[in-house]
């Protein structure tokens, strides 16, 4: 064998190893994985393509996610919002007026709504589990969990939801039956500092 | 056919078509004739034919409800639980419609409802908005959009680009109740104890006593669920509680039927020593009370159960006769001619008789079903007992009698007491004063919750439900009336905005009218007209601010949302029986107030407005038996006149005074001892009173109407044993768990005693002489 023939080949058998070495994930484990990320902090990057918009609607912020307390979610960008959603209560701030609040036996609707957000956010499947069918693939990059739902009224409006993700879940993609989408994608997650800040902790009282 | 054995046969003939008739009415029939409803006792409400047609109908929907509540601390058990139950239920056949699980239909049905006619509906905060801010809403629909939570589709976007149809569905689903949608069932937690809520309808009347017999295998159902899941099963409608009265009465029949019989049976036998008296007294009776009840059905179409209670104690009261002919025929043993005997004591019986219903059928005048029946079972029932001594007694008791006499010293000795005439006035004088004096202390009470038994358990878990599903303790039932469909929604709308402040300040805990379901066409348009406009002035600005690819554009023509659509609706179940609809050409509905603190509202509301009322049958019937109780006691008052006037005719004036005043004597003490048993007077004492009049004079007229060779202390052995049998059957009914027949038993048992201490009083007083002559 010539000298290039053996690079290729150990090129080729290291490539094997590689792949070999990716693993598929279970259902299970997955579950496990995102479970164990009690606290995370990240950037979120949202695109909302409707038919009735001539152009996607854009939206940049940070976001803070805790198992415990819930989802801080802060809009910087086209106008900032700030929503922070605990476990009964959700509270709306629009720039500097004072915060809306709504209570979920007032509002059962709207609450119905995000916390299926939430437990998409969280990869909550033992949630999700109720209202969707699962299918998890293995890709390249990581996974994509496919959710179908099995009941009204979200099979009447969404055709498919996907959460990709690799160490953590970083893209969720709401597909509705009419063929709009909602992109939402995370970047710079951290899962330090593990502890909420005296300050963090304040925005979930309220 | 001698003559005593002619009316023996015709009166047999008599009671044998009467057995044929009750068999008819009773064992043919699907149903046994017996009326459970206490309602069904109450004369209609004549003045407001509205008010008695709407109550009606509530009624109906509202008592055939039966809520079902699941308590446990491990949710999916409790669902587990809920599903195996629900799935049991149907097998009872005892409802006609169980909601457990909100199907999906159910929950889009509000959408599919109102979403035609959304440019016609606005929630209140919206309109408030849109008329002061109307720019603020194209924010608020951009936040909306961009906020990940809110769940905003493309879809609703392009048919409600505002956004304001989920903000108005959203004021429909809100409820004061802490319940939401867990695996479709009405899941609600308080500190950590989930309660899962079941809702049923009867297949039929809560008062039907088929519906009532299959109340054990629900209950043995609950027991295995609970057992079997490790849960609390509680339940609550009027079925539970029409079954306990019913189980009740039955029982009490049972009580006070039986023990009176074994009291006559055992008093008999003693005193009679022989079976003939014995079988006679049954016979008359059975006759009695078998004659009283065909009349009743055939006239009244049911017996009421309240009827037969009363007329368990008739036991007592229509032996009196039979018990003065057994008597005759007992102390005369050698000299024994059964005719004879008879017209010796034939006016005794026969006053006795006419007095007891001179009492009576007083009763019979007042459009009062209750008191109509009890009058016309009281009046057939003692007839029939006096007809059949007069007319069967003879013909059977042609043997004379063969028992020992008893030993009557002992009544010889109360008699001679008697005889004293100090005793005749001193005694009778002490009784007066003290009635007097605890007359002075009686206390009224008509309150209708005299008549039911409340029993605690069922009270206990009322009240349980009551608060887990935030439903008041207390519902109060307003009735507004107006000329059409259109002004009615419209005074509803008025009304609401009052009750909306109550309900800030605190006054009231919530309330519920049809309006808040149907606008009223008026502010329909007014609705429409403001979206309108907001498309108007905000749509061009909000278009280009979210990057519509097409202009928004306001193009819904107007077409009013009707009550018709709402109650047709599934929605409407809960709540759709408060709209009445027409009833005497006025469209009517009904408003539920719930946990009123200031009545004083209610009030002042009233008074300024023709078109309200409240539905409290309650305290309608209260009204009814003050009322009536008034009316009873000019009735008592005209009876002892009647029956003095009589007196007087018969017996000269001296004579009927000394028959009179036992028995007034012992009305009054019988109404004054109601004040050491702690018992407010209620139209049942003023009944108990005429029942004293009647049976108290029996005992007098049996001394004053003594023939010449009577011995007095044959007529007081007459007199005591009808004396002890009547207070055996009316000392039973103080037994009773309901106020009402409580006091009523009371009252009698304490008239009588008095009646038979004072009878001796009418006593021949010439006969005094030679008594004392012969000692």
């Amino acid at each position: 064998m010539s000298k290039n023939q053996m690079v290729k080949h150990v090129f080729i058998m290291l490539l094997l190893a590689c792949s070999i070495s990716i693993p598929a994930l279970t259902l299970d484990e997955l579950q496990q994985k995102l479970m164990t990320e009690q606290l995370l902090r990240g950037d979120f990057s949202q695109s909302k393509t409707l038919q009735i918009f001539d152009r996607p609607l854009v939206s940049k912020g940070t976001f803070l996610l805790s198992h415990e307390q819930g989802l801080v979610w802060q809009q910087m960008h086209p106008f900032s919002v700030l929503l922070v959603l605990a476990n009964n209560k959700l509270s709306q701030q629009f720039a500097d007026q004072a915060p809306e609040i709504i209570e979920a036996k007032d509002n059962p609707m709207v609450f119905y709504f995000s916390h299926l957000f939430l437990a998409i956010f969280k990869g909550d499947l033992n949630a999700l589990n109720e209202q969707f069918e699962l299918t998890l693939k293995n890709n390249n990059e990581g996974w994509v969990l496919h959710l179908k739902p099995n009941s009204a009224p979200l099979n009447k409006v969404f055709s498919t939801i996907e959460i990709h993700g690799g160490e953590q879940i970083n893209k969720l993609n709401l597909i509705e039956l009419n063929g709009d989408i909602t992109l939402i994608s995370f970047t710079h997650i951290s899962n330090l500092p593990a502890q909420l800040s005296e300050q963090e902790k304040d925005v979930f009282n309220f | 056919m001698s003559s005593t054995s002619k009316p023996l046969f015709l009166w047999s003939f008599f009671i044998i078509v009467c057995v044929l008739v009750g068999l008819q009415q009773t064992l043919l029939q699907d149903e046994f004739p017996v009326e459970t409803n206490i309602l069904a006792l109450l004369p209609d409400n004549q003045q407001d034919v509205v008010a008695q047609q709407a109550f009606q109908q509530i009624a109906e929907n509202i008592n055939n409800r039966v809520v079902f509540l699941l308590e446990g601390t491990d949710k999916d058990q409790l669902v587990l639980a809920a599903e195996h139950f629900s799935a049991q239920l149907p097998q009872l056949s005892l409802f006609s419609d169980i909601e457990s699980q909100m199907a999906d239909a159910e929950q889009q049905a509000w959408a599919s409802l109102y979403f035609p006619y959304r440019a016609q509906l606005l929630a209140q905060q919206s309109k408030q908005q849109l008329q002061t801010q109307a720019a603020k809403r194209v924010n608020h629909v951009i936040q909306q959009v961009y906020n990940p939570f809110s769940g905003v589709s493309g879809g609703e976007l392009k048919s409600d680009p505002f956004l304001l149809f989920r903000d108005y569905l959203s004021t429909l689903n809100s409820s004061e109740s802490n319940f939401s949608l867990y695996q479709n069932y009405l899941l609600s937690e308080k500190q950590g104890v989930f309660y899962i809520v079941i809702q049923a309808n009867l297949a039929g009347d809560a008062y039907n006593s088929q519906l009532q017999a299959k109340i054990p295998t629900l209950l043995a159902l609950e027991e295995s669920v609970e057992q079997m899941f490790h849960i609390k099963l509680l339940h609550t409608g009027t079925i539970f509680y029409a079954s306990y009265g019913t189980e009740s009465a039955k029982g009490e029949i049972s009580t006070i039927g039986i023990g009176s019989l074994i009291g006559v049976v055992l008093l008999l036998l003693f005193v009679y020593r022989s079976a003939l008296p014995l079988v006679l007294a049954l016979f008359s009776i059975s006759c009695g009370l078998l004659v009283a009840f065909i009349a009743t059905i055939l006239v009244f179409g049911k017996v009421h159960i309240f009827s037969l209670v009363f007329g368990a104690s008739l036991i007592g009261v229509s032996i009196d006769y039979a018990f003065h002919y057994l008597t005759e025929r007992l102390v005369h043993q050698g000299e024994w001619h059964a005719k004879l005997a008879l017209k010796q004591i034939f006016n005794a019986i026969s006053f006795g008789l006419i007095t007891s219903l001179i009492g009576y059928l007083g009763l019979l005048i007042a459009p009062f079903p209750g008191l109509q029946q009890l009058s016309l079972f009281s009046v057939v029932g003692l007839t029939s007992a006096y007809l059949t001594v007069v007319f069967c007694y003879p013909a059977l008791t042609q043997k004379p009698s063969k028992t020992k006499v008893p030993n009557l010293a002992s009544l010889n000795l109360w008699l001679l007491f008697w005889h004293k005439r100090t005793v005749r006035f001193v005694v009778p004088s002490i009784f007066v004063l003290l009635a007097l004096i605890g007359l002075t202390q009686i206390k009224f009470d008509d309150d209708i919750r005299q008549l039911q038994a409340m029993p605690s358990y069922l009270k206990a878990q009322e009240q349980k439900i009551k608060s887990v599903t935030g439903v008041g303790q207390q519902q109060t039932l307003l009735l507004v009336k107006a000329e059409s469909e259109e002004l009615l929604l419209q005074r509803l709308e008025q009304l609401s905005e009052n009750f909306e402040q109550w309900k800030e300040k605190g006054d009231i805990k919530n309330f519920q009218l049809i309006s808040q379901f149907v606008p009223s066409i008026k502010t329909q348009k007014t609705n429409y007209q403001q979206i309108a406009s907001l498309y108007e002035q905000q749509g061009e600005t909000l278009a280009n601010k979210l990057n519509f690819s097409e202009p928004i554009s306001f193009d819904a023509s107007f077409k009013p949302l009707l009550v018709d659509q709402y109650l047709s609706s599934v929605v409407s179940k809960p709540l759709g029986f408060l709209w009445l609809g027409e009833i005497a050409e006025k469209t009517v509905s009904v408003v539920v107030l719930s946990d009123i603190k200031k009545p004083i509202l209610i009030e002042n509301l009233l008074n300024n407005n023709s078109n309200l009322s409240v539905l409290d049958k309650a305290s309608e019937i209260s009204t009814i038996f003050a009322h009536y109780r008034v009316f009873i006691t000019e009735m008592l008052v005209a009876a002892y006149f009647l029956i003095a006037l009589l007196l007087l005719w018969r017996y000269g004036f001296k004579l009927a005074i000394t028959v009179l005043t036992p028995p007034f004597i012992a009305g009054l003490v019988a109404l004054a001892i109601t004040v050491v048993f702690a018992i407010p007077i209620t139209i049942f004492n003023l009944l108990a009173l005429l029942l004293v009049l009647g049976i108290g004079i029996d005992y007098t007229l049996f001394f004053a109407e003594q023939k010449q060779q009577t011995k007095s202390e044959n007529t007081l052995l007459a007199i005591t044993l009808s004396a002890i049998t009547t207070v055996l059957s009316f000392g039973l009914l103080a037994l009773s768990e309901t106020q009402a027949i409580h006091g009523f038993g009371v009252t009698v048992f304490t008239g009588i005693v008095v009646a038979w201490l004072l009878a001796p009083l009418a006593m021949p007083v010439e006969k005094r002489c030679t008594e004392e002559h012969i000692q």
